[in-house]
């Protein structure tokens, strides 16, 4: 018996939530980038799930282009908290208020 | 087949990028290399004219009856698809007619002359050339793109170097001015983008089953509801009033044009004014004739206003330049009178118009400049008797002076006179009232060339210290020979105007045929 | 015949360009030669023309044009399918060549034209000599011949516009010769105003002229293509006709300083004074009355406005006769008279008699043109001055000049056998002939027109003797001519009234030969140039060359069809007319005689009527407060509030608008991310919880 597609989107929200909570309540710019992946890979997930559901393959098609985005992503990211903490030897993003209007 | 449109498009963008990669202190190195590609982009337009009217006596007189697209220079038109998806196709295409040829060379001919005379421009000269540069092929690209999404491209694309021009290179409150002149364009240039895409939406729901397009010879072909019509109209008519300008929409101009430096001045009032001005007559009055007609008296009550209101605003204005920008709007307006006349005399002198103020206005902007260079001064006040230390510079404002008031025998005469006449066969009041701004115009002209080079000279002021010192010095060679070419064309048109409008003559009787047919009569 | 008026019209604008391109390097003969040349030349040709017409008269109207080159051509000849015949194109292609006709009328009036032009030329070598700009004023004499040449041998409206447009030009140059004194400036500046909206006036005609008969030639080309002349009415209604003639008057007017647009001739008198003698002799002034010459076939089918030119006509001569009478300037007296004079033509072409006109053109050209080169000849001999309080007694010292002038003055009062008295009573004559003939209403403005034109008679000939005594009668009035240094292109701008010392009348010496032997071929021709004329008064009925020659011009086939035929005066009228002519002109110089015998006293007159004719009725101050002020004021009061407040200030406002409603918002903006995050999801959940709800 295969498995319903309904197990895979909880899993997946499972999953997003827990990103989602870790952007919202961390401090750390790389734990809050960890949370980030979360998400898409959580959405990959039922990217995936419903590409098997529905016999289609353009949601694997999106989780390429969803990788190679997330892959791209990291690397700028990472280089932005490097150049940050270069200058303000500090990485706490609460301390990071210079787009306050 | 060889790109030549696409050559002369994208020469000056080439060139731009050259110029940027030379290096930052050999400031010589880049201005020559400006004038070098400025220049033989020139040549190539002139080339092209050369082949165009051997052409046209050919299908002379084939072209009755067809449709505007049809005096489209055939042999070098150039499409390519872009962004194609099934019922969905943009493509990238560029022609060239005898209406688009005259302004082409016009706006090559005038960034040849600007760079020339940007020669003394000390800062950031790189940045500078590259952005004349990029100006020449944003105003080309829109008077060649015959797919309107390529066409909105160029349109914006012109902007850009413009806001830097007048922003960074300006004079005093040239942020002010910039962004003014930004912001009026493209609340403009957004509703001529919301106007084209809707273009494409309905004309694709003319035909059923075709796909949408926005090709202009397509778009050409089909009828559309009188309605819908007349909102478009307004929506292309938004960006194209702002750009020529019509009254109420000029509020720009003159802080623009006074601010700017002045071979940036001459090219924003003798070149980038004429695409609105051309966007009318090859978008507007074609793609919407029933609106056309429909809004023609509003459209020509715009430009009486504007010629007379402009013309006496011109006569009170104590900046010189302002005055000129003033002159600018109320010369602009006999295009629109002309154009919105719907007979060959009006359209012709129209686009006669449209060069002979490119060429007239770029002189005068040129001339000032090199007067502002010399006293650091553009208050009219400020000036007087200068023609006695500067008989050279004093006669070459006059010739340029006399030709803007539209003194027969000069370039300018001609075309006022077609479209005036076009004007006046068209609807008598329009034609009466624009032709009486004559009198005004001479008398504002005369004004600013006695008050600057005539009379007893100054005691106080800027001038008057230099005239003491005795080191105001008259026209430099170099000067002289960059003017040189406007004024050749300042005699040459005025002694005999029919090239041109044997050039543009089978377009516009085209553009006319096919609008005349369409109104109900 | 052979059509030389390229020629005539070359030489002048290659002199013109050879000169304003070199001038300033060539020494003053090079300067002399090529000015003198090339205007000699012209007039060398315009004479060779004339008289190879006179040998072989033309055939047919048009049969000396000469077709040059398409200047433009701007639309479709037949129809567009599915488009009304003539929506595309206002009917008919716009065609317009460059050509040159030569015809009686062109031909007298090149002769005129370079004639006195070259003349002028002439005693200009002698009266500009000291001054810095003396290449310059050549230039620009070349100019205005060439423009006056044009004008008067286009082909078409067209170059006539080009020809009347560069005339005004020309005539700006000059009179703002001077260019470093505000008055001139303000003069040319003036001239040029006024006389664009002649020009405006002109296109209005030339558009209506297009409308009506799809073309701008006078007469058909070679092709065959009717000329405006050959298809008159036309499909133009009479009231179309009318509105076409009044348009070109107006246009006349400007240019030939009719009221109402005379203002600008009084302060053109600011330019050197052989300007003043090409601009109210040979040139300029006289192209209205060419034009109304020309077009005398459209003006035939519209005689209300031949009518309204020949009021207009007299209220001039009247108006500007009686401001001459107290004037103190002599330049200014002339000036007053030849807008007296031009009147007067103006008259004679109302009345129909356009060869009358001409005629008078013909004469007052030669008796104009010693006037005020006579007047020159004083200033000169006076260092500047010209004011007639300074003046008299002068007959002693400037010989010649007074002779002249004598002679010039009698012409133009009109005392036979001088040649302003054949052109005067011909008009008047005709003007008594129509007001006999036509009888009625407008018989009796005719009667009141040759009324007006026996008074301005006699009031020319009382203020021209005014001048006469004031100038050379009595003894000397002033302190010797004023002495200035050369004022050179560097010096300082009011060169002429730096008075240093005088030596009173003994100082004054006659200019030299260079200057008055054009005076005395002047006064030859102004004694002579009468005859002409019609000689039939004294019964000679079959004596009147100028009339004959130009008669091809002023009939017409379709004479037999007009309106209104022109009436030849009998016998008994022009005798009438002659002798209260005649007489009111001696009564005038008696009456001069009478009052200045010993010479000019200026005496202040407090009596209003005075001052307002003296004060030339105010015309110009009236002006300037309830025209040109307003105008001004309103302009910049607009420049400040609509443009400033209004247009400026509403983009302004709007801007201002965004400006606070982002100053609101940025609060939101609280720099950290995960506020940021926070509302994103919390927009997540309300699109969710609203599907979710709405199923």
């Amino acid at each position: 018996m295969p498995i319903p597609i309904s197990w895979y989107l909880i899993v997946s929200a499972f999953i997003f939530t827990i990103g989602v909570t870790g952007v919202l309540i961390r401090r750390n710019p790389l734990i809050i980038f960890m949370s980030i992946e979360l998400m898409l890979n959580a959405v990959n997930l039922s990217f995936i799930a419903f590409s098997h559901y529905l016999d289609s393959v353009d949601g694997q098609m999106f989780v390429f282009l969803v990788l190679t985005v997330a892959a791209a992503e990291v690397v700028v990211g990472l280089a932005i908290i490097v150049s940050i903490f270069r200058t303000r030897r500090d990485i706490d993003v609460d301390d990071m208020n210079v787009l306050r209007g | 087949m060889f790109p030549l449109l696409s050559l002369i498009t994208f020469l000056p963008l080439i060139g731009g990028i050259v110029a940027l990669l030379l290096p930052r202190e050999r400031l010589n190195v880049i201005r020559w290399t400006a004038l070098a590609f400025a220049w033989a982009d020139l040549m190539i337009v002139l080339g092209l004219a050369l082949a165009y009217s051997q052409t046209i006596s050919s299908f002379n007189s084939t072209i009755v009856g067809a449709g505007p697209t049809a005096t489209y220079f055939a042999t070098v038109h150039e499409q390519a698809a872009w962004i194609v998806t099934p019922g969905f196709n943009l493509s990238y295409s560029l022609d060239v007619d005898g209406i688009s040829l005259l302004l082409v060379a016009l706006t090559s001919l005038l960034t040849v002359v600007c760079i020339a005379a940007s020669f003394h421009i000390e800062q950031k000269v790189k940045n500078y050339m590259a952005f004349m540069l990029l100006l020449e092929c944003g105003i080309i690209g829109v008077f060649l793109s015959s797919n309107l999404f390529l066409f909105y491209i160029f349109w914006e694309l012109m902007l850009i170097p413009a806001y830097f021009l007048v922003g960074s290179w300006g004079g005093e409150r040239r942020i002010y001015a910039a962004i003014k002149f930004v912001l009026y364009t493209s609340v403009g240039s957004l509703l001529m983008l919301a106007g084209i895409i809707a273009l494409g939406y309905y004309h694709q729901r003319l035909v059923p089953g075709s796909g949408y397009t926005l090709d202009l010879p397509t778009l050409l072909s089909g009828k559309l509801d009188p309605t819908v019509q007349m909102w478009l109209f307004l929506a292309f008519a938004a960006a194209f009033a702002v750009k020529v300008p019509l009254i109420p929409f000029h509020s720009w101009l003159p802080d623009a044009y006074s601010t700017a430096p002045a071979p940036v001045t001459a090219m924003l009032a003798g070149a980038m004014s004429k695409t609105g001005a051309y966007g009318f007559l090859r978008f507007c009055i074609p793609l919407f004739p029933n609106a056309a007609h429909t809004l023609a008296p509003l459209i020509n009550t715009l430009a009486v206003i504007g010629i007379l209101y402009c013309a006496w605003l011109a006569l009170v204005q104590t900046d010189i330049k302002r005055l000129l920008g003033y002159s600018s709007i109320s010369h602009l307006g006999i295009v629109m009178l002309g154009m919105f006349a719907f007979n060959v005399q009006g359209i012709e002198g129209s686009v006669l118009q449209m060069v002979n103020h490119g060429i007239t206005t770029g002189a005068l902007f040129l001339i000032v400049g090199f007067i502002e260079a010399r006293t650091g001064t553009r208050r009219l006040s400020d000036f007087g008797g200068l023609a006695r230390r500067v008989p050279v510079l004093a006669t070459v404002m006059f010739i340029a002076v006399l030709s803007s008031l539209g003194l027969p025998g000069l370039n300018s005469f001609a075309g006022e006179f077609l479209a005036l006449l076009g004007a006046f066969l068209s609807s008598t009041i329009f034609g009466i009232l624009g032709t009486a701004v004559v009198v005004p115009a001479a008398w504002y002209m005369i004004r600013l060339f006695l008050g600057m080079m005539e009379g007893p000279r100054v005691t106080e002021g800027p001038v008057a210290v230099l005239e003491r010192k005795n080191v105001l010095s008259d026209m430099y060679l170099d000067e002289f020979l960059t003017i040189l070419p406007l004024l050749i064309l300042i005699f040459y048109i005025g002694f005999q105007p029919y090239p041109l409008t044997f050039l543009m003559e089978p377009s516009v009787v085209n553009t006319l045929q096919h609008f005349l047919s369409a109104i109900p009569h | 015949m052979t059509n030389l008026t390229v020629w005539v019209l070359a030489l002048p604008l290659l002199g013109f360009i050879i000169l304003g391109l070199a001038g300033r390097a060539l020494t003053r003969t090079g300067i002399l030669t090529v000015a003198l040349g090339t205007s000699g030349l012209a007039f060398l040709f315009a004479a060779l023309g004339f008289l190879s017409m006179l040998g072989a008269p033309p055939t047919s109207p048009a049969s000396g044009d000469q077709v040059f080159y398409t200047w433009v051509n701007s639309g479709i000849i037949g129809t567009i399918p599915g488009v009304p015949a003539g929506a595309a194109s206002g009917g008919a292609p716009f065609t317009i060549s460059f050509g040159l006709l030569f015809d009686p009328l062109s031909a007298t009036m090149l002769m005129i034209v370079t004639g006195v032009g070259f003349l002028i030329h002439i005693y200009s070598a002698g009266y500009m000599e000291d001054d810095p700009g003396f290449w310059r004023f050549f230039a620009y004499m070349n100019f205005f011949l060439f423009a006056m040449a044009l004008l008067v041998s286009a082909d078409n409206f067209l170059f006539l516009l080009v020809g009347w447009a560069l005339v005004g030009l020309a005539s700006f140059l000059l009179i703002g010769f001077w260019y470093q004194r505000r008055s001139a400036v303000a003069a040319a500046q003036k001239a040029l105003v006024i006389n664009i909206i002649g020009d405006f006036s002109l296109m209005i005609a030339i558009f209506l002229i297009f409308k009506h008969f799809q073309t701008l030639n006078y007469f058909s080309d070679s092709n065959g293509n009717p000329g405006v002349f050959n298809q008159l009415p036309g499909n133009a209604t009479h009231a179309t006709l009318i509105i076409i003639c009044l348009l070109l008057f107006l246009a006349c007017a400007a240019k030939s300083a009719q009221l109402p647009l005379y203002m600008w001739l009084p302060d053109a008198m600011e330019g050197p004074t052989p300007v003043s003698a090409l601009i109210h002799a040979a040139t300029m002034v006289t192209a209205g009355v060419y034009l109304i010459a020309r077009a005398n076939q459209l003006f035939e089918f519209a005689p209300t406005a031949l009518l309204i030119v020949a009021i207009i006509g007299g209220a001039t001569a009247l108006f500007a006769a009686t401001i001459a009478v107290f004037q103190l300037d002599i330049k200014r007296v002339l000036a007053y008279s030849t807008i007296s004079q031009l009147g007067y033509m103006f008259m004679g072409e109302g009345a129909h008699d356009y060869g009358a006109g001409i005629f008078h053109l013909t004469t007052h050209a030669y008796f104009k043109a010693l006037l005020f080169l006579g007047a020159g000849a004083v200033i000169h001999a006076l260092g500047g001055e010209q004011d007639m309080r300074e003046m008299g007694g002068l007959r002693h010292r400037l010989k010649i000049t007074f002779w002249t002038f004598l002679i010039a003055a009698l012409a133009i009062s009109g005392i036979p056998p001088l040649s302003g008295f054949w052109s005067k009573d011909e008009i008047l004559s005709s003007l008594l002939a129509q007001a006999t003939a036509v009888g009625g209403k407008t018989g009796a403005i005719f009667y009141l027109l040759w009324g007006i034109g026996l008074l301005t008679a006699g009031l020319t000939a009382f203020y021209m003797f005014r001048l006469v005594l004031g100038i050379f009668g009595g003894s000397y009035r002033g302190r010797g001519p004023v002495q200035h240094g050369h004022d050179d292109e560097e010096g300082e701008e009011e060169g002429l009234h730096g008075a240093q010392g005088r030596g009173g009348i003994y100082a004054i010496f006659e200019a030299p030969a260079i200057m008055t032997v054009p005076l005395i071929i002047l006064a030859v021709l102004s004694a002579i140039g009468g005859l002409v004329g019609s000689f039939s008064l004294i019964g000679v009925t079959r004596w009147h060359p100028l009339a004959k020659f130009l008669d091809p011009v002023f009939s017409n086939p379709l004479w037999a069809t007009m309106p209104v035929a022109v009436h030849a005066a009998s016998l008994k009228v022009q005798w009438i007319s002659t002798g209260l002519s005649v007489g009111l002109g001696l009564l005038g110089i008696l009456g001069a005689w009478a009052i200045y015998r010993n010479g000019f006293q200026y005496k202040e007159n407090k009596n209003p009527l005075y001052q307002l004719v003296f004060h030339k009725y105010y015309v110009d101050e009236i002006l300037i407060a309830v025209l040109i002020d307003p105008l001004l004021w309103l302009g910049r009061t607009a420049s400040r509030l609509l443009e400033g407040n209004v247009l400026d200030g509403g983009s302004q406002g709007v801007a201002w608008v965004f400006g606070r409603t982002g100053g609101m918002l940025r609060r939101l903006q609280t720099g950290y991310m995960r506020n940021y995050a926070l509302a994103i999801l919390l927009g997540v959940v309300l699109i969710i919880v609203y599907y979710a709800v709405r199923g």
